[in-house]
């Protein structure tokens, strides 16, 4: 069987069509869908059941994009980056036009990444093989100063909202000896917060609670009309655009794919990265939003095909669809390693058809079909929206381990982002926090046990040294961009 | 000092509080053995962050930003609408329990959209077509219990 076969060719569009599904519903996120086809891929032929994942994976990951465009709720920590220049552009401009910009710009990363993934799959794995928990440490760092200078605001209010996220990120059991922290003895809290769920009360309970307070807020713009060609508009504007900021998204993309094989949160730091670079050379023009949204979005994609770079070349997964992506080999008897491009070429090729296929068909195509619904629902009346999207965001936290905790975190979380917004604080960047939390205490702790406290070895490293200085050379370039910024 | 003045200053004092309190707490966990820092060792750093960004904002607040939103108070009515919306959503559970998914999220939905004053029928039409669409996708399709 293979992929051009129709079962392949079903396989693939079915489940483009149950990522987009997935993506595009607050609180289901790809690495779900991808788990909940686990037993129907353990039927499949390999060739069959892979691509499908691909498909689910690159799809869902897009139409995370779907939640921002409608209801202000980001599919991904990395979409969090960008998501308000989405939700505003899709009600000033037209959801098709913003969603257009999204899917394309997801695609034509997509294709970079998985260039790269075809012809260096090997020479990146080797390069990740020599990453160590200092080099994590690092490329954490890296991820939470891209996201200071991300928030366009005072870097000072940037760093509140992401040590805010750091320490939500501390509550529940401490990676070094198992110790409960901030639990205050409830059993909830010992789990930790879920970011997913502090995600949907950030953003989306908190845009209800904003217009429940101020109906006629500065956000209220304008209903926008229903676009008289949605065909052009969903693929015309946003291709001259990327056509035009051709460097802007090779840049993004070469981002996501150097930063986005790294296990963890690779993805999210590369969209972090990408985007904070791009604001950081803002041309002060209406365009910016659509520039910042297209640096996101394209290393966001590419950042999916890198991934499979560990998984394919060394076994060791990229994120967690990865993960149960080997788990999809081992239950096929497939080792995935070097021996895999010597003994399973067909297998490794039709992957990388796959990926193609995706961002090049199936992306423009569940865009299309997405950005035409989200079309339509960001001009039905934003009051009967908001009740829509208020029961959304309780089942959205609800349903990730129905448990009514999740709900009133939720809450919680969406009053906190109001009283946030109050201080000036950004809200993307508190889920940043959460999310490189972990990572940077687990690696830190690692490296510091390991140096017996040798705090000196943090910068004996070469790749380490090279990942300080960018962190450095981001740090002068915020300042100078702050600096710039305060005769406004 | 002006009550704006005072308004500017607060952001800075709960990140001082919030990070004074986080480090303070985090003192009290336990140490490594042989006297290295343990699972106290992040949150506090943390909370000391908090803390000294806390006390930049306090004493240079700066002018409004640009993505600041402004303070405006809504008066009685809006903190009424907020509280109503957050009391609904944080009763949510017991409500599911008692009346039901669909009947609950109905609730939330028409409560939430009459608050911001959509017309009865339409309000009354989405609120039960939504949570019976929902209630579909997630029991029938993804097996999600609600």
């Amino acid at each position: 069987m293979t992929l051009l076969s129709w079962q392949g060719l079903l396989a693939l569009f079915l489940g483009g069509l149950y990522g987009a599904f997935f993506g595009a519903i607050p609180g289901l996120t790809a690495t779900l869908a991808v788990a909940l086809f686990i037993p129907i891929a353990f039927f499949l032929d390999p060739m069959i059941a892979l691509p499908a994942i691909i498909a689910i994976s690159s799809v869902a990951i897009y139409a995370g994009d779907v939640g921002s465009t409608i209801a202000r709720i980001p599919g991904t920590p990395a979409s969090a980056a960008y998501v308000d220049e989405l939700y505003t552009l899709a009600r000033r401009k037209s959801a098709l036009f913003g969603l257009g910009l999204s899917a394309l710009g997801s695609a034509v990363g997509g294709v970079i990444g998985t260039l790269l993934l075809i012809f260096f799959a090997t020479s990146i794995a080797a390069v990740a093989r020599t990453f160590s928990s200092f080099e994590y440490f690092w490329i954490a760092i890296l991820g939470l100063t891209a996201g200071i200078f991300a928030s366009g605001g005072r870097p000072v209010k940037g760093a509140v909202s992401l040590l805010i996220g750091l320490f939500f990120s501390t509550i529940g059991i401490d990676p070094t000896l198992g110790f409960p922290r901030f639990d205050f003895g409830d059993s909830d809290l010992l789990g930790g917060l879920n970011y997913i769920v502090v995600m949907i009360g950030l953003f989306g309970f908190a845009e209800v609670l904003e217009r429940l307070y101020r109906p006629q807020g500065p956000a209220q713009v304008e209903r926008v009309s229903a676009p008289a060609r949605p065909v052009y508009t969903f693929f015309s504007p946003p291709l001259r655009f990327i056509l035009r900021e051709r460097w802007l998204v090779a840049r993004s993309s070469l981002l996501g794919v150097v930063v986005g094989f790294l296990p963890g949160a690779g993805a999210d730091i590369g969209a972090w990265v990408a985007t904070s670079v791009q604001k950081m050379r803002t041309a002060q023009d209406e365009d910016d939003p659509q520039r910042i949204i297209l640096a996101g979005t394209s290393s966001n994609n590419a950042a999916v095909a890198s991934a499979w770079i560990p998984a394919l070349a060394l076994g060791l997964p990229g994120d967690t669809v990865t993960a149960i992506v080997l788990g999809v080999f081992m239950m096929k008897g497939i080792t995935p390693g070097p021996l895999l491009f010597e003994q399973n070429m067909p297998l490794v090729w039709t992957l990388y058809a796959t990926f193609l296929v995706a961002n090049l068909l199936l992306l423009p195509l569940y865009g299309y079909l997405t950005g035409r619904l989200a079309d339509v629902v960001v001009r039905a009346p934003f009051n009967l929206l908001l009740g829509v999207i208020a029961v959304l965001c309780v089942v959205g936290a609800f349903a990730i381990n129905n448990n009514p905790f999740d709900v009133w975190v939720m809450a919680a979380m969406g009053a906190a982002a109001f009283a946030l917004r109050r201080g000036g604080f950004p809200l993307a960047q508190v889920v940043l926090g959460m999310v490189l939390g972990p990572i940077l205490e687990q690696n830190f702790m690692v490296s510091a046990i390991k140096s017996r406290w040798d705090l000196t070895s943090f910068f004996d490293r070469p790749v380490a040294l090279l990942l300080m200085a960018l962190t450095v050379l981001i740090v002068s370039a915020g300042a100078r961009l702050t600096r710039r910024r305060k005769p406004e | 000092m002006k009550a704006t003045e005072a308004v500017h200053r607060l952001p800075g004092l709960f990140a001082l509080v919030l990070g004074t309190a986080v480090a303070g707490y985090a003192a009290t966990f336990p140490e490594l053995e042989g006297g290295y820092p343990g699972p106290g060792l992040f949150p506090g750093l943390v909370g000391v962050g908090l803390a000294a960004c806390g006390l930049v904002l306090l004493i240079r607040p700066g002018a409004p930003e640009r993505t600041d939103e402004p303070v405006v108070d809504a008066g009685w009515i809006g903190r009424a609408r907020f509280g109503a919306g957050l009391l609904l959503v944080l009763v949510f559970p017991w409500l599911r329990g008692s009346l039901g998914f669909f009947l609950a999220s109905s609730l939330l939905a028409l409560t939430v959209a009459r608050l911001l004053g959509a017309r009865w029928t339409a309000t009354v039409l989405t609120s039960a077509l939504a949570s019976g669409a929902i209630y579909l996708f997630f029991t029938r399709l993804l097996g999600v219990p609600l």
